[in-house]
């Protein structure tokens, strides 16, 4: 080993997760390290500059004033997020806004559902949310058949779940569904960084380095060392040279496969990795990011309902223009297979996202031309586990945790689950700190 | 020497294309590396997530040449 560095808390990774958690624990006088193996910061909330586009690397849309503004909020990081407005559906062809009352009462008679069909669902939803939770072995897909038998309220509800939690309707289950609603409101607000998705990521890192912290970039973490499976630290390289970082606590931002795997010497339980194995599904999606001289629809955000793969398309630059050259406009289309655990064929995903675009919107292959098409599956998924099949935050090995989106809360997804990790985990630090040095 | 695709690592996120100095890189589902561009400058490398990319020999190129 060429140096050696020490610090109260190694961070491994500068997604969301871990720099929510840096940011905290950097305020609370923790000496803290970021490291982190790309060039840039957030790892599926950063920015791609490309032909002068701001093209993303994950992360679109942000919640607003929920848990991600609250935890920027409470470390004195600037929240620069400019709001979408509500969001819009495309069902028959028609654009539909949704009303921030009785949105869900709406989209369905948009869809051309009777009032005695509407009712009907609207009380099983009112039942479900307000008196009793369905049970956790059903999936939505089934318990809405309970209630209506229209194919385009099934796809509104399927649009949603598949644009914002990365399943399927008849994969997700109605308690995750339900659980989703009652925790983020179902996401009715959100909108888009100005500086690109990579400006939350620096705007959490600063509050790191303001607080006497470290960011490393360029710096893999190679092993996550314990002893008598108590963590240690790890072993890191930086430019070129191999380096030992001592750490009495390291949180982990690789997602838990990847981190049981850099501490494999230090897990002897095998009932974990088995569960890991067991549980572990990586949600696949699909994001073709396309230029364009006009605006494809004149709104920021389209839910798409009634497509084989298509079920959401954004337009930032209709909310923030410093996302395109001057007088250009971004389309990000999202996708995701109909089955998430069907073998996944990257470039067959491409091709029905297209065709799905083609047959949604006149015209389209004149007026967009594509810039990048990325599938995110296996190792760099869209997220690391499906809705309501996440892994403890807590790993075998003491003072070893993993945050990010394979540990979210229940009912959470995305960015605000994945922030909602870093802030359990660093809380959980500094209470536990607390005792041992019996600071008030 | 060029870089190679390590096709079973590569899960398609086309992170790597914008990075390339030489527009080397085009991906659809896996990147694929144009050799007649690529300088192998290895700019690209830290940018992939899951360690695809990889210094190489050419493996189009029949031996010999
Ligand atoms: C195409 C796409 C679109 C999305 N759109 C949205 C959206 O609009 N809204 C939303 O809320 N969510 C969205 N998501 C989900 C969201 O991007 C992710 O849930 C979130 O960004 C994941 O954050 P994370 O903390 O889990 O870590 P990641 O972003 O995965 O970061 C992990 C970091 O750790 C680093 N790392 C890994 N291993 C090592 C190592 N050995 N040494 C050093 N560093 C290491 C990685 O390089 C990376 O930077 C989208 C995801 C995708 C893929
Ligand atoms: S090594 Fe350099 S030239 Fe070759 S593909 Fe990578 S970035 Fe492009
Ligand atoms: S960055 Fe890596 S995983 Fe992504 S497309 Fe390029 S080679 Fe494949």
């Amino acid at each position: 080993m060429d140096h050696r560095a020490h610090c109260d808390v190694l961070i491994l990774g500068s997604g969301m997760g871990g720099l929510a958690a840096a940011a905290l624990l950097a305020r609370d006088g923790f000496r803290v390290i970021v490291a982190e193996k790309m060039p840039r910061l957030g790892g599926r909330c950063s920015t791609m500059d490309y032909n002068g586009f701001k093209c993303i690397t994950g992360v679109v849309g942000v919640e607003t004033r929920g848990v991600v503004q609250g935890l920027f909020d409470r470390v004195g990081a600037g929240f620069d997020v400019k709001e979408a407005g509500p969001p819009h559906y495309l069902i028959n062809g028609q654009i539909c806004q949704v009303p921030s009352r009785g949105g869900m009462k709406h989209l369905m008679m948009a869809a051309g559902a009777g009032a005695m069909e509407v009712e009907t669902v609207m009380n099983a939803i009112t039942g479900a949310l307000q008196w009793r939770a369905p049970s956790s072995d059903v999936p939505l897909g089934d318990w809405l058949r309970q209630y209506t038998s229209n194919p385009r309220i099934m796809e509104i509800f399927q649009a949603l779940v598949s644009a914002v939690l990365f399943v399927n309707v008849n994969e997700l289950s109605v308690h995750t569904y339900f659980e989703f609603l009652k925790k983020l409101k179902g996401i009715q607000r959100f909108g888009y960084a100005p500086g690109g998705s990579i400006s939350l990521a620096r705007s959490l890192a600063k509050v790191v380095v303001d607080h006497g912290g470290e960011i490393w970039t360029r710096c893999r973490v190679n092993a996550i060392k314990s002893r008598n499976n108590i963590v240690r630290g790890a072993t890191v390289s930086r430019r070129g040279k191999n380096l030992s970082i001592k750490a009495p606590v390291v949180i982990s931002n690789a997602g838990p496969k990847e981190t049981a795997r850099l501490a494999e010497t230090g897990i002897r339980d095998q009932y974990y990795l088995r569960e890991l194995e067991q549980r572990m599904t990586p949600a696949r999606i699909t994001a073709l990011q396309f230029s364009m001289d006009e605006p494809l629809f004149e709104s920021n955000h389209l839910l798409v309902t009634g497509t084989q793969s298509l079920n959401s398309v954004y337009q930032p630059t209709m909310v923030c223009p410093e996302w395109a050259p001057d007088g250009a406009h971004l389309l990000v289309a999202g996708s995701a297979p109909r089955n998430s655990l069907e073998p996944f064929d990257g470039k067959r995903e491409i091709e029905q996202c297209l065709a799905d675009l083609r047959a949604v919107f006149p015209g389209f292959e004149s007026r967009a031309r594509l810039l990048l098409a990325g599938t995110f599956q296996g190792a760099w998924p869209g997220m690391h586990s499906l809705p309501g099949r996440d892994m403890d935050r807590k790993t075998p090995v003491i003072n070893l945790y993993n945050v990010g989106d394979g540990v979210k809360p229940f009912g959470y997804t995305g960015l605000p689950g994945v922030v909602a990790t870093g802030i359990d985990v660093a809380e959980e630090v500094m209470g536990r700190n607390r005792i041992l040095t019996g600071a008030p | 020497m060029m870089v190679v695709v390590n096709p079973l690592k590569c899960t398609g996120c086309a992170f790597c294309v914008p990075v390339c100095p030489n527009r080397a890189i085009s991906s659809l589902g896996l990147a694929e590396i144009d050799k007649d561009r690529c300088v192998a400058c290895l700019e690209c490398l830290d940018f992939c997530p899951v360690t695809a990319l990889g210094r190489g020999k050419n493996r189009k190129e029949p031996h010999g040449s």
